[in-house]
């Protein structure tokens, strides 16, 4: 049995080299970030397949985000900093979490056509109508983003005193609001439909 | 049209973004040169082989396309158009850049790699003519009979032309004609 | 997710695996577990390709083979997002990845299945030549679903872009199982891991096809090529 005929040149080792390095560079940038086991061994492997977990994305679209999504973001982001933290591991945080964070982008989205119905709309009735269910649909995603906010000092009673009950109930809480946000929000519909046929408003859907 | 009216308001300043779209761009066409020139006497002579030819035949046929659009009355503004090929520009050498690995990787393990080029090369500087031509199109709004027979007609002459000029180009730089 | 349930889903319902990784925390975890799928499964199927010759070439077509799934995907990965983008269709990069990994661990998973009855015809000490055959068709066979999912790495699955991305793969992938050759060794033949970096897939296919309607080249001799060749020549 041979290995090959030749030994590997220089230029084949620098490569399979190269690419080594840079499979243990981005392994070791994920378990900065806290990945574990299968995530790392599959780093090495196969790294230009998961840079996306690290540098941005492309959009799937155009911006669709409302004007709380980069809010919202920044909320969760914090938050899952802090749940990933071993001292959190008592909590099964991930799917609710994924859920909230999903139905609260939603909720902005709405938010963002409806601003853009509204936008030169003038003063018809319907127009007063939708302004005041675009507002109460914002005001209540403020109020739950400022819970989530609270909730990252509520996992401190986790870690502390082991105290998992009450921020379980405090998830099961945001995920039942954001739950009625959507009936609040979709209820805005309706009136957006109204006042296309108005003709008070622009196209909904705006390059 | 009124003739003397100003054209579009000038379009403002390259932000950073935009930099840097272009900077990557040109990275692309760097670097799918720079692979295609591995295991040869001279590796460094290729890489301006992508630039010269996809970004210069370009660059030549620019100016010619952009009086003509104007003798010709057509409605979009040069800034329109520029936009135009500046995003054909972004969106080829990106391209270029996803396809370096590909080019490397026949590259370093056969001897493939010049006749690859040229296809890529082909590919790309065909790619940048379709999104520029589309671009320019959208730039459009004059739907009459008239105004769609000299913009087709505008943009058939400056691909061929460009096609023309890429492959002289190409002969010239990459086989020494 | 476990492993199991991400194999379960890929060959069930490709669609919803690929969307759900699109979630920044769902993606990594899909992704590992596909990775696993395909170093498992492209792994069984080199040892039963190695089975023809027996002994050691049992283990090096089995650490070889994944190699020969896995770098068509990482070579051609790149270049998908921007024909994606020519074609004026926006697609995640994380649905882009996931749909690559999926494509490649079903097509592994299919292939590894259909271990057993590759198994049994090379038991039966079928012509060599025959035998390469067979392990082309099994790819191909194998590599249409796994093509099939690559379609799904955008919702709209415009054609342009994924004819251009399989066209792309096939050629790494063909050149890559030249590069990586032997899988099938000879019964009496010495075992050698890899073959120096010499010819290439196309002047190889060029070659055979004129063997096969009798035309001979005077002189056949593989030369050296490309940049790893030529340098272990100097």
């Amino acid at each position: 049995m041979t290995l090959s005929p030749d030994a590997p040149s220089l230029p084949a080792f620098l490569l399979v080299i190269t690419y080594v390095s840079l499979g243990l560079g981005f392994a070791a940038m994920l378990a900065r970030r806290g990945e574990r086991g299968g995530i790392l061994a599959s780093a090495l492997i196969v790294w230009p397949a998961l840079l996306p977990m690290v540098f941005g994305t492309v959009r799937a679209a155009p911006t669709a985000g409302g004007p709380y999504a980069d809010r919202i973001d920044d909320a969760f982001v914090a938050l899952k900093a802090v749940c990933s933290d071993p001292a959190a591991d008592a909590i099964d945080w991930e799917e609710d979490l994924t859920a909230l964070r999903a139905t609260l982008h939603r909720a902005d989205a709405r938010i963002a056509l409806v601003d853009r119905l509204l936008d030169g709309s003038g003063g018809s009735p319907a127009a007063g109508r939708l302004s005041a269910a675009r507002d109460a649909a914002a005001d209540q995603i403020e109020s739950v983003v400022q819970d989530v906010v609270q909730l990252r000092l509520q996992i401190g009673l986790v870690a502390l005193a082991g105290e998992v009950e009450p921020v379980r109930e405090l998830l099961s809480q945001l995920v039942a609001r954001a739950t009625a946000l959507e009936e609040v929000s979709n209820g805005a519909v309706p009136w957006a439909a109204t006042l296309r046929e108005e003709g008070s408003a622009p196209a909904a859907h705006q390059a | 049209m009124d003739t003397l009216a100003p054209t579009h308001a000038t379009r403002k300043p390259l932000d950073l973004g935009e930099l840097r779209s272009l900077a990557v761009a040109t990275t692309g066409f760097a670097a799918l040169g720079l692979v295609a020139g591995l295991g040869s006497d001279d590796p460094a002579s290729t890489i301006p082989a992508a630039l010269l030819v996809d970004v210069g035949a370009l660059a030549l046929t620019a100016p010619a396309l952009l009086v003509l659009h104007q003798y010709l009355g057509l409605e979009a503004s040069p800034a329109d158009l520029a936009s135009a090929m500046g995003t054909a520009y972004v969106r080829a050498g990106n391209l270029a850049l996803g396809l370096t690995p590909f080019l490397l990787f026949f590259s370093a393990t056969s001897g493939l790699a010049a006749g690859l080029f040229a296809l890529l090369l082909a590919v790309v500087g065909g790619s940048a003519l379709i999104v520029a031509a589309k671009g320019m199109v959208a730039a459009h709004d004059d739907r009459t009979r008239l105004g769609v027979l000299k913009l087709r007609g505008l943009l058939l002459t400056w691909c061929g032309l460009t096609v023309l000029i890429g492959l002289r180009i190409g002969l010239s730089t990459l086989g020494g004609v | 997710m476990t492993l199991l349930d991400v194999c379960r889903a890929l060959l069930r319902d490709p669609a919803r695996l690929i969307e759900s990784a699109e979630d920044p925390q769902r993606f990594a975890e899909i992704a590992s577990r596909l990775t696993a799928a395909i170093l498992l499964s492209a792994g069984i199927l080199g040892a039963v390709v190695g089975t023809y010759r027996g002994g050691s070439q049992v283990i090096f077509a089995a650490l070889k083979m994944p190699l020969l799934v896995l770098v068509p995907l990482i070579v051609v990965l790149p270049a998908m997002g921007p024909l994606y983008r020519l074609a004026d269709v926006p697609v995640s990069s994380r649905r882009l990845a996931a749909a690559g990994l999926a494509s490649a661990a079903r097509t592994s998973i299919l292939a590894a299945a259909a271990g057993p009855v590759l198994w049994l015809l090379y038991s039966v000490e079928l012509d060599y030549h025959l035998s390469i055959v067979l392990l082309a068709a099994l790819l191909i066979l194998t590599g249409l679903p796994g093509l099939a999912v690559l379609r799904l790495a955008s919702p709209s699955r415009p054609l342009g872009p994924i004819v251009a991305s399989a066209a792309l793969m096939g050629l790494v992938l063909s050149q890559t199982g030249w590069l990586l050759r032997p899988f099938v060794v000879r019964p009496t033949a010495e075992i050698t891991v890899l073959r120096p970096v010499e010819g290439d897939i196309l002047s190889a296919l060029g070659t055979s096809a004129m063997s096969s309607v009798g035309i001979y080249p005077d002189e056949f001799k593989l030369e050296p090529r490309g940049a790893l060749g030529k340098s272990r020549d100097r």
